[in-house]
């Protein structure tokens, strides 16, 4: 399988401390890869240059052989880079149908279409809101499609956002802890979710602290701790590596 | 003659500081612009003006009463506008809106009570005594106006260094939410913050009358602008900077009457923000994002 | 009635032309931008119409355009560089335009008259025009506002992140909407100096920004009415009181504090109060 993402000696320093210091490793396409590490170990630092949010200080990230580590967000999402949050970013004021149309690009109004209310708008209205309820209801959350997302709970909140990464057809699927919060029952659900991206075309780079979630669905694991990659490989190399066990030592996860 | 161009300008400086440096101590408490500081100004003039022409007297006098006034103004703001609107849950816009308000009633008072001519402080001792330093005729009044200025400075620094509501204050100018936690009463802070800031204006007023021989219920208008630009100047919430900024804003509009005429004067205290805002813009926050957007 | 019309002639003309300039301001406040550029760019908007109607003979409808033109470029040329700023540094930032913009017409005595103004400008703002072009604005405002375009900008007024993670360039974004609302300000400018005939400097300073901005805050941030309420309110109240000059800024002052602390959310949002009190 050729590598969707690579990442290539990605290094992020802010003032005089390394959050990650040459880290490198790849993503192969059409996988659901797991990306772990205790808390403080750079994941999300990491997830934050891969989306576009930070830049590196030095190293390189490519998409499909492409650098990407100076795009911004804006462009990278149009290139098929869509992310969850570590904690929760939807517009609580707006219902969950809205906050994931906001993601959707096509298809899409033109100004004329919407400063004569031209019948066009109409019909882009109406079927961005079939596929908004269609993707909340493929995340479980097809029931809240109208109420205003800051009124959900936490784990139907997680499945919107889950949609609104969804909306923008994504080929790379950056997922932050997605399953905090999450009741036993969603987490199951969630594992068969992650499990079906794949075949629509999606590759997953997920960062989770639920190891049963994470062994139970990544084809493959990278291991960061305080800043740098210390593992890669299948589920249960990582998971029996003394490196990895020593810098989980004392760590208890939820 | 440079040396009494710098003298002016240090004392034009020395008015603005002292007004910034209240202005930006509520802003760095309270994140909130208080708009009605440039009336507080002009009330503490009015008050040092009538102590002074109806009471006789002294001049210190004068500015500890234009304080107090002017800081118990101050208090008003907070108890009528600021307050209320939290409770409330009011965005910060209204804040501007209700300070502006409170501004306007507090010029109509003046206009009412005081008329509307420009009116000027009597002649004191300070009136008229020079010294002449180095070929440069020093008003002794311009060398007051500085001391007094560099005083107040000086005690605000030691109040908030030293003394328990310093440490108060800037405990709940980091954040209000923690202040609570560890004890501290918010709310009389906030009220000691606006008094302060409200006697620094006030401060100042009777030493801009004192300085430029005019008292008028306008006077306030045009400082809360050049109170604004030194906030920029110097930071938003930044003491030291509203110090250090308000004397450079002195010191360049003199220059700049110099070399350019005064017509321009109160630009060029706008085109440095707009300079320095462009250069460099003051973000809090290293990421990308929000210096993009 | 005509007759009432004819005596408040000239104070519905500025209610419509007040309201018109509060909806560029209320574009902006919907993605959290409060701006106090209006003044400076109503300045370049009228100073130019005068030019083109007195110096160049134009007619009215192409010098408006041509003012709303060049305003909104330089709204896009000032929000390229001060947008990006933090903000209550992007309010100075816009601030320190407007005052710029006044001292330099201040100055300017061959194009703007200097302190003096310009007298004699040929009257052609029509009651009939500002009412058509007040519909016209609350109609677009309200299209934009009820589409997904609407939607984008509550989005990034709330957290530009998700909204830039989604996928939109929100500096472009944002300064598409500064645009546009500059081409509002340059249009009120071209129709205030043709209002009066007379236009001064002064008529374009921090206080001309101030008092658009805050009409719609005063009459309600989200609400599409609010601009015209508030513009109406800061309009008519001091016309009303004007039987006494010192009492008037008592009492507007106080009208004011009264509706701000009784309607922290904009007048607009009285009939709901009012409802809440009265079925309780």
């Amino acid at each position: 399988m050729s590598s969707f993402l690579q990442v290539n000696q990605v290094s992020r320093l802010f003032g005089g401390v390394a959050a990650l210091l040459d880290v490198s490793f790849a993503v192969s396409t059409g996988s659901v890869t797991g990306l772990i590490g205790p808390n403080g170990s750079g994941k999300t630092t990491l997830m934050n240059i891969i989306s576009g949010v930070d830049v590196p200080s030095a190293g390189a990230v490519l998409l499909d052989g492409a650098p990407i580590q100076l795009l911004p967000s804006h462009t990278l999402a149009r290139r098929g880079v869509a992310r969850t949050f570590q904690h929760i970013r939807l517009i609580p004021d707006l219902s969950a149908v809205q906050n994931v149309t906001l993601a959707m690009h096509a298809p899409a109004a033109g100004p004329l279409d919407i400063l004569l209310r031209l019948p066009r708008l109409r019909r882009v209205e109406t079927e961005r809101r079939s596929r908004a309820v269609a993707l909340l209801e493929q995340v479980g959350a097809g029931h809240h499609a109208d109420r205003p997302v800051g009124d959900l709970s936490y784990g139907d909140r997680r499945r919107v956002e889950i949609a609104r990464a969804l909306a923008s057809e994504p080929r790379l699927l950056l997922l932050d802890e997605p399953a905090a919060g999450m009741s036993h029952g969603e987490r199951v659900a969630l594992r068969a979710l992650i499990a079906s991206l794949p075949g629509l075309g999606i590759t997953v780079l997920l960062v989770e602290h639920d190891m049963d979630l994470v062994m139970g669905v990544c084809d493959e694991l990278h291991v960061l701790n305080q800043g740098t990659a210390i593992a890669s490989g299948k589920p249960d190399a990582v998971r029996a590596n003394p490196k990895v066990i020593e810098a989980y030592l004392g760590v208890e996860d939820a | 003659m440079l040396l009494q161009q710098f003298v002016n300008g240090l004392s034009l400086g020395a008015v603005y500081a002292v007004f910034a440096i209240g202005f930006s101590l509520v802003f760095g408490v309270m994140n909130v612009l208080n708009l009605s500081q440039g009336a507080v100004f002009m009330w503490g003039a009015y008050v040092g003006l009538e102590v002074v022409r109806n009471l006789a007297l002294p001049l210190p006098l004068a500015i500890l009463a234009a304080g107090i006034a002017a800081g118990l103004l101050g208090v008003l703001s907070e108890l009528l506008v600021f307050r209320p609107l939290q409770r409330r849950g009011a965005n910060r816009w209204m804040g501007m809106v209700g300070s502006l308000a409170l501004a306007r009633i507090l010029i109509g008072l003046a206009q009412e009570i005081f008329g509307t001519q420009v009116v000027r402080y009597p002649d004191n001792a300070l009136a008229g005594a020079a010294i002449d330093l180095f070929g440069a005729r020093l008003q002794l009044l311009q060398v007051v106006a500085i001391g007094v200025a560099f005083t107040m400075v000086v005690a605000l620094a030691a109040l908030l260094r030293f003394s328990n509501l310093g440490r108060a204050i800037r405990t709940v100018a980091f954040s209000e939410s923690v202040a609570r936690l560890v004890g501290i009463p918010v709310d009389r802070v906030r009220l000691a913050t606006f008094f302060v800031s409200g006697a620094l204006a006030g401060g100042a007023g009777v030493l801009w009358s004192l300085l430029f021989q005019s008292v008028s219920p306008f006077m306030g208008d045009s400082i809360l602008l050049k109170g604004l630009t030194v906030m920029i100047l110097g930071g938003l919430g930044n003491i030291v900077g509203a110090l250090v900024g308000g004397l450079l804003l002195g010191l360049v509009e003199v220059a700049s009457i110099v070399a350019v005429g005064s017509g321009y004067r109160d630009a060029i205290g706008f085109g440095l923000v707009l300079l320095i805002l462009v250069t460099r813009p003051t973000g809090l926050f290293a990421t990308r994002e929000t210096k993009r957007a | 009635m005509i007759d009432l019309f004819e005596a408040y002639h000239n104070v519905i003309d500025l209610c419509l032309l007040n309201s018109v300039l509060a909806y560029g301001c209320f574009l902006l406040l919907g993605v959290n931008l409060f701006s106090l550029a209006t003044g400076g760019l109503m300045a370049i908007g009228a100073y130019l119409s005068i030019w083109l109607t007195m110096q160049q003979g134009w007619a009215f409808a192409p010098a408006l355009l041509a003012a709303a033109v060049a305003a909104s470029l330089a709204a896009l040329g000032l929000g390229s560089l001060v947008l990006r700023l933090r903000g209550d540094y992007f309010t100075m930032a816009t601030l320190a335009f407007t005052e710029v913009v006044r001292i330099i017409a201040l100055n300017w005595n061959s194009v703007t008259g200097g302190a003096l103004g310009i007298f004699g400008i040929p009257k052609l703002a029509e009651t009939w025009q500002l009412a058509l072009l007040l519909v016209l604005v609350i109609y677009l405002v309200w299209a934009v506002r009820s589409s997904g375009i609407g939607e984008r900008m509550r989005a990034v007024a709330a957290d530009e992140l998700a909204v830039s993670t989604a996928g939109y360039d929100v500096a472009h974004f944002k300064l598409a909407i500064f645009t546009v609302s500059g081409a509002i300000a340059g249009l009120g400018g071209g129709l205030a100096a043709h209002l009066n005939m007379f236009v001064a400097p002064g008529d374009f300073g921090f206080l001309r920004s101030f008092d658009t901005v805050i009409a719609p805050v005063l009459g309600g941030a989200w609400n599409i009415a609010g601009p015209v309420i508030g513009a109406t309110l800061l309009t008519v109240l001091p016309e009303a009181l004007r039987f006494s000059a010192q009492m008037r800024e008592i009492l507007v002052g106080s009208a004011l504090l009264v509706a701000v602390l009784f309607l922290p959310t904009g007048v607009a949002s009285l009939p709901t109060v009012l409802r809440r009190k009265w079925s309780i």
